[in-house]
């Protein structure tokens, strides 16, 4: 695979520039909008800077409004990841034994079938049940989002390798743990991969409606109180910050994937 | 083998529900709240198919297949408008990449945005009620369909719509003749895929900000602690997710079949 550096997208950036000015355009000198229904750049800019200043600290229901951007951004960002290598930790173990051993594929492919279309969101109020509010349930609510992905992916990638090599393997005197390090493992690891970068995906996709529902802290816990105090730009604010971090996220983890992962293949 | 793997699988089933059974009713490790047994769960979901639950008062408004057909009313909606924008948007940026080149990037970053982070601004623009969640519902499903009917028309080899046209297609031949059923698998998927986006998404939806459908059924259940209304709700939640892609892919293999 080519290792291509990531390019600066002129074009695109031009059109986000545009976005932009008719944003300014119609919140601003035009008078479309008000700063209570779409707020302008500038007052979003405001906010940013409000935001980043601010000392806040997680919780605090009735302690007023207080979030610090950045805080928020390092609470769900950390939350994201810790989620990720649970799920990580039990689907790519799970996914191996599932892929290699017919058994182990029977035994757990039916309750696997039975809970995977059950919408990870779907858990949210089981889990405030199970565990209250705060940490607990939204790491739930995300390693289940990254789960079945990661799980499927991995399946997958173990049953695809060429029976061909395996023999080659065998036949040079292989044990069977060289031969899943050595041969089954890297074949897989394209497959493990795709799986770990939807598994992203979709818990960024969880953690904001989670954090929404359940949260003391975070950047869907960040809107939600923007909202009912009224300040709409912190909400645009929010809300651009989901995106960028997301977008950083899935363009940082396959940049990582071409450099470190695929160098061999 | 065959036999023997389904014989594993279905004494697997077994185990894992007569686990659930002992943990719950015989032997109560767990609180109804906490983990309520199977036949609480079959139970409940026999009152709230006929009256919508008599444990919560009432309090549901509606039994569940009210909250179901008023959940699949939204999406259908939602998405409807969604596929309805994405064709048109979708074909145009297929068909002209350079259009696609300057768009792309803001719609990759737009996209990494859940949609039911649109909420809060939706509830200001719209109210409370109906709209907000047909909004996000709208949104989800609109991403998704958009990328695939572009990278749909994109995958139409070139060698084909010039041959149509040396042969003297015109350019509505072109398009209903040669990239409209090339493209159509792509579109299909996407079709798929944003409903099943569509669906997460308005359980959110329902659960943030909405006093019907089945995202508030289960939201509301928790309120009252009936753990095994949540647990009926999370059930139809998920079967009529299988049902619609299961659906989809029925369609898709049937018009598709040339492929």
């Amino acid at each position: 695979m080519e290792v291509k550096r990531p390019e600066l997208d002129l074009r695109g950036l031009t059109f986000l520039g545009a976005i932009g000015i008719v944003w300014w355009a119609a919140t601003g000198p035009l008078h479309w909008f008000s700063d209570m229904v779409l707020p302008s750049p500038l007052a979003v800019w405001r906010s940013l800077v409000r935001l980043s200043s601010l000392h806040g600290g997680t919780g605090g229901m009735l302690l007023g409004y207080q979030y610090n951007l950045w805080e928020q951004i390092g609470y769900s960002v950390g939350r994201l990841f810790a989620a990720f290598l649970i799920a990580a930790a039990i689907a790519i173990p799970l996914g191996a034994l599932m892929g290699r051993f017919r058994i182990v594929d029977d035994i757990f492919d039916p309750a696997i079938q039975g809970l995977r279309p059950i919408p990870p969101i779907a858990w949210t109020p089981l889990a405030i049940l199970w565990f209250g509010i705060g940490l607990k349930p939204i790491l739930f609510i995300i390693v289940l989002g990254a789960l079945w992905p990661m799980l499927l992916h991995t399946i997958v990638g173990m049953r695809q390798t060429r029976p061909l090599l395996i023999r080659a393997g065998q036949s040079l005197g292989a044990s069977d743990v060289q031969i899943f390090f050595r041969i089954i493992l890297p074949s897989a690891l394209p497959f493990i991969f795709t799986g770990m970068r939807t598994g992203l995906t979709v818990g960024w996709w969880m953690i904001v409606p989670a954090e929404m529902i359940t949260a003391d802290a975070g950047l869907g816990f960040l809107i939600m109180r923007a909202r009912e105090n009224g300040h709409i730009d912190d909400v645009a604010t929010g809300i651009i910050a989901i995106a960028l971090v997301g977008y950083g996220l899935s363009v940082g983890l396959t940049q990582l994937a071409k450099k470190r992962l695929f160098r061999g293949a | 083998m065959r036999i023997q793997s389904l014989t594993i699988r279905v004494v697997s089933c077994v185990i894992l529900i007569a686990t659930w059974w002992l943990l719950t009713d015989a032997i109560p490790l767990f609180s109804p709240i906490i983990l309520p047994s199977p036949i609480d769960v079959a139970r409940s979901a026999v009152t709230l198919a006929r009256d919508g639950g008599l444990k919560s008062g009432g309090l549901y408004e509606a039994n569940l297949f009210g909250h179901i057909l008023i959940s699949l009313w939204r999406v259908s909606l939602a998405w409807t408008c969604a596929v309805a924008l994405a064709l048109p948007l979708g074909f145009a940026l297929g068909a002209w990449p350079v259009v696609s080149r300057y768009v792309d990037l803001s719609v990759r970053i737009a996209s990494q945005i859940p949609p039911i982070a649109f909420i809060p601004l939706a509830i200001v623009w719209f109210g409370l009620g109906e709209a907000p969640i047909l909004f996000i519902i709208f949104i989800g499903a609109l991403w998704a369909m958009l990328t695939s009917v572009e990278s749909g028309v994109r995958s139409v080899p070139p060698l084909l719509v010039r041959a149509a046209r040396s042969q003297g297609a015109s350019e509505l031949q072109v398009f209903t003749r040669v990239i409209l059923p090339a493209a159509l698998p792509y579109i299909f998927t996407g079709m798929r895929v944003s409903f099943g986006i569509a669906w997460v998404a308005i359980v959110a939806g329902e659960l943030v900000a909405s006093s019907s459908g089945l995202g508030y059924l289960i939201e509301h259940a928790r309120r009252i602690l009936a753990s095994s209304d949540i647990i009926v709700g999370m059930i139809c939640i998920g079967v009529i997710g299988v049902l619609f892609d299961t659906l989809f892919r029925t369609v898709e293999h049937r018009i598709c079949r040339w492929r």
